[in-house]
């Protein structure tokens, strides 16, 4: 078997053979194969000739010796770019999983502070300043800032707490926040020093316990408390001293500066174990504060009423308004008064209202030193509404004027100097008398000015204003009525002559009357008159008879005759006069509410023939036809409305003929209980129309079938836009994760392949 | 593979410049000798093994198992030949010589007896299938023994002597006279 193996396969057997690379027990066997079978023996000669020509020829087309050379040299030339190498340097590096991962959270990172940067959202609510001791290296941590050598910030924001200095550590380091500072933790030095600029300090404890110098320079803005127990120094040096300082000082050791006192307020609440005030300069405060339990309640620099000096011409008044019982009385304790301060009454005028009551005002002068005395005194005078006291500083304008007085003096000298002398010409002397004349006026009125400014600063103005109580009370009270009236009737002309006539009998005033006709032929009528009171219920009552009345109001209003209504004066003492009556008169046409609605449709065609003549039936049985209206729409549909108005005893015969007109459709009745009566009109609301002549009305088993079949049609084409809408909206979905599976596969495959 | 041979493969995919032209030394001619059994073409095989070093380097990161990087270069050559030869299809291979496999090659001349063999192989190889071709080129360009040449076309021992009886028959048919005239 293994004979006819070789047989059949020689050629394979023979390849082999050439190739060495059959076994020995293979070769022994091929080789008997070959000395029994001359086919074989021949291919195999064939074989070896074949192989012979091949190893003779086509070692000739290996490559020459420097191939290996020229690869390498070339391999080198394209791998040996900068940009190669850094690339596959990068490449190689990007395999690593921690060099992956790491990207992709810096990645992450990077997308999330850009997002944080683009819309302003902070991701770490409560991070702050952490500075490490010694090296001054500055990390982030959401606890407090704690910090030992020299610290310096020039803009510095600190949401979270300050510590100067641990307390296990004591270091002497100062911390200084310069300038555009805001922080709102709390702050405890115990130890160094804690310096703050314009700073916003929001609601922080500052509480030092131990420790050097603290000071808080010119802080803009201070909403927390200082609690100092230490025996360090705080010191409060404030550009404008006011608003920068803390609202809450609480102090039992160490010394208290205030600086910059010009306008310092002493803080609202301070509490001090002991004070003793060490140097007292005009711009500073210096308190130290010991251990003994005692306090004082600090109200430093009660101010006394400013008053005038020779360095200062300051000028005084005030304006008061008082409510007093008596007018004439006040005046009389006024007067005394300031006789009492050595004043006196300078202008005084009064008005009497109609009610009677007085009010006026009073200006009274007064020395300035008794201003707050006299003051005082007017107290009783009444109930006080309202006070405002000013001081005007006229120094500088007082002095400058004084100086220009004083150089004006001298330039008329000098001019006076210059017509004594006979050297000049006649014109000259002329300009320099102008010029005299000018500089004199001058002098008087700046002269006039300083008199003016002695006078006001000698004397105090206090300018009283008052009135007596009720002023605003009512002198009278008018009532005005007004009333308005509707009226149906039949006959709107009649009527509305008649009511003319009976206005005249009354004679009332006729403001405004006219009567019209609308465009569905109603008449209607109205009249504004205005009717002497005493016969007003007269006129009216025979208004009323005119027709059926649709409504009737009337009001009264009382309007106060000088001063308002809502003054505090009793209402019923006050005189009432009535006003005319003013009454505003609508006549109408009369018609009754049909007690029968009937509406319907009629199809027919000659539409506008058969409504002429049901319109000329109506006429002739007595039905009155309201209103009718043709329409021909462009598709040929004819539309006639029609409404008739009639009689009960008419509805039947007559609905009979409107019936017979076509096909009725849309057939309604509708009937109120209340009318009744044989005679109780009817209406009928009808509306007459034709088929259009273009779309024939279709039936039957083909217009069914074409129009199903358009209807699935359309179906059809609905839902095949839809899927063009799913598939728009899933493709690029697709098209992505698609893309991604294909990255990954390739990726895999690089790492699997052979 | 031998284990030397692995340890340097790993050294270069890790970077080893030197390591990588030794590798470049142990597998250009190889490389060629595919490349050039697609191409028929020494230039052209030449550029072909350059690019597939050069593509390999690059490429190393993504190299995992070194064991696997003979056969990865074999087939990266490949394809490569093959792109270049798809594109130069359209311009046909020989244009003399009509594209009948059964056509025998005439002998040559007395006198022009070694170059017109030459040429004869020549064309009697590109008429082959390519694995054919490939399979010859290995053993007799290369001089590689059996297990070399199923190595790196990755075939079993079977199929090869296969391949080969098949590839030599085809030859010394299309060549016939040629090896009847052969002394």
């Amino acid at each position: 078997m293994n004979e006819m193996n070789i047989h059949d396969k020689i050629g394979d057997w023979s390849a082999a053979a050439l190739c060495d690379a059959l076994t020995p027990e293979e070769q022994t066997n091929f080789e008997r194969h070959l000395a029994e079978c001359p086919h074989c023996r021949s291919l195999n000669e064939e074989n070896q000739k074949m192989n012979e020509i091949l190893n003779n020829t086509i070692p000739a087309l290996r490559p020459d010796p420097n191939f290996e050379r020229r690869v390498i040299e070339g391999f080198r030339e394209k791998t040996s770019g900068g940009w190669t190498q850094w690339w596959s340097g990068i490449v190689w590096f990007a395999q690593f999983r921690t060099v992956q991962a790491a990207l992709a959270v810096v990645i992450l990172a990077a997308m999330v502070k850009s997002g944080s940067m683009l819309t302003g959202e902070r991701f770490s609510a409560k991070s702050s300043l952490r500075m490490r001791e010694g090296a001054g290296e500055v990390a982030e941590t959401d606890g407090f800032a704690a910090y030992a050598p020299n610290l310096s910030f020039g803009h510095a924001q600190v949401p979270g707490q300050i510590i100067t200095n641990s307390a296990t550590r004591s270091g002497a380091g100062t911390l200084v926040l310069a300038g555009g500072n805001a922080y709102t933790g709390a702050t405890t030095v115990q130890g160094g020093s804690l310096s703050l600029g314009a700073t916003t300090v929001k609601q922080p404890q500052i509480a030092i316990s131990s420790g050097g110098v603290t000071t808080l320079s010119g802080v803009t803005s201070f909403t927390g408390g200082v609690t100092n127990t230490s025996s360090g120094s705080l010191g409060l040096t404030g550009a404008a001293g006011t608003a920068g300082l803390p609202n809450n000082i609480a102090i039992s050791g160490g010394i208290l500066t205030a600086q910059n006192g010009k306008s310092a307020k002493s803080p609202s609440s301070t509490t001090r174990d002991d004070q003793a005030v060490d140097g007292s300069q005009k711009d500073e405060r210096v308190w130290r504060f010991g251990d003994k339990a005692k306090s004082i309640d600090g109200q430093p620099g009660d101010q006394a009423s400013p008053v005038s000096d020779d360095s200062h011409k300051l000028i005084r008044n005030a304006n008061l308004d008082f409510e007093v019982d008596h007018f004439d009385k006040a005046v009389e304790t006024i007067a005394a008064v300031a006789g009492e301060e050595q004043g006196y009454v300078n202008t005084q005028n009064s008005e009497r209202g109609a009610n009677g009551k007085l009010q006026g005002e009073i200006v009274v002068k007064v020395l300035p030193a008794n201003l707050d005395r006299f003051l005082m005194k007017l107290r009783a005078l009444g109930d006080l509404k309202n006070q405002t006291i000013g001081t005007d500083d006229v120094t500088k304008d007082y002095f400058d004027t004084e100086a220009r007085v004083r150089n004006s003096k001298r330039m008329e000298e000098t001019l006076l100097g210059i017509l004594q002398k006979n050297t000049t010409k006649v014109s000259e002397l002329l300009q320099v008398e102008k010029e005299l004349a000018r500089v004199r006026e001058s002098i008087e009125q700046m002269q006039g000015q300083l008199k003016y400014y002695d006078a006001l600063v000698a004397y105090a103005t206090v300018t009283i204003t008052m009135h007596e109580k009720d002023l605003s009370q009512p002198a009278a009270f008018v009532l005005r009525e007004q009333a308005n009236l509707s009226i149906f009737t039949k006959d709107v002309e009649k009527a509305f002559a008649d009511a003319k006539s009976d206005a005249d009998a009354a004679k009332a005033q006729t403001i405004e009357s006219h009567i019209e006709r609308d465009a569905d032929g109603h008449v209607s009528a109205t009249l504004h008159l205005l009717i002497a009171p005493d016969v007003s219920d007269e006129a009216i009552g025979k208004l009323k008879a005119l027709g059926r009345i649709q409504n009737f109001n009337s009001q009264t209003q009382s309007v106060a005759n000088s001063g308002s209504r809502n003054g505090a004066g009793d209402a019923n003492a006050a005189k009432i006069e009535k006003d005319k009556v003013d009454l505003n008169l609508t006549i109408q046409r009369d018609e009754e509410p049909a007690a029968q609605q009937t509406s319907l449709n009629v199809l027919t065609d000659h539409v506008e023939e058969k409504t002429a003549q049901l319109k000329q039936a109506a006429v002739a049985s007595g039905v009155e036809v309201k209103t009718a209206a043709f329409n021909r729409a462009t598709d040929g549909v004819e539309v006639s409305t029609l409404t008739f108005r009639m009689p009960f005893n008419k509805y039947a015969a007559f609905l009979e003929q409107v019936k017979a007109l076509g096909k009725v459709k849309d057939f309604t009745v509708s009937r109120s209980d209340n009318a009744g009566g044989e005679n109780a009109p009817a209406e009928i609301a009808l509306q007459i129309y034709s088929q259009g002549d273009i779309v024939p009305d279709e039936t039957g088993i083909f217009a069914t079938l074409r129009k199903t079949l358009g209807e699935g049609f359309s179906g059809l084409m609905w839902s095949i836009s839809m899927i063009g809408v799913a598939l728009a909206f899933f493709a690029p979905w697709v098209l992505a994760v698609g893309v991604i599976v294909w990255g990954v596969r390739r990726f895999k495959r690089r790492g699997v392949k052979k | 593979m031998d284990a030397p041979d692995i340890e340097l493969i790993a050294k270069a995919l890790n970077g080893d410049a030197e390591s990588f032209e030794l590798l470049i030394r142990t597998y250009s001619r190889t490389l060629f000798a595919v490349a050039f059994a697609v191409l028929q073409d020494a230039g052209e095989a030449e550029d072909v093994v350059q690019e597939t070093f050069v593509r390999a380097w690059k490429k190393r990161a993504w190299m995992r198992d070194p064991a696997k990087f003979p056969a990865w270069l074999t087939t990266v050559a490949r394809n490569r030949a093959c792109d270049i030869l798809r594109r130069r299809r359209t311009v046909p291979l020989d244009a003399d010589a009509p594209e009948i496999a059964d056509t025998t090659i005439p002998a040559p001349d007395e006198h022009s007896a070694g170059e017109a063999m030459q040429a004869n192989v020549h064309t009697a190889l590109a008429r082959l299938p390519e694995q054919h071709r490939t399979a010859l080129t290995l053993r007799y360009l290369e001089g590689m023994d059996y297990l070399g040449i199923e190595q790196t076309m990755g075939l079993t021992n079977g199929a090869l002597r296969g391949i080969l009886g098949r590839a030599l028959a085809t030859m010394r048919k299309t060549l016939k006279t040629n090896v009847e005239a052969y002394e």
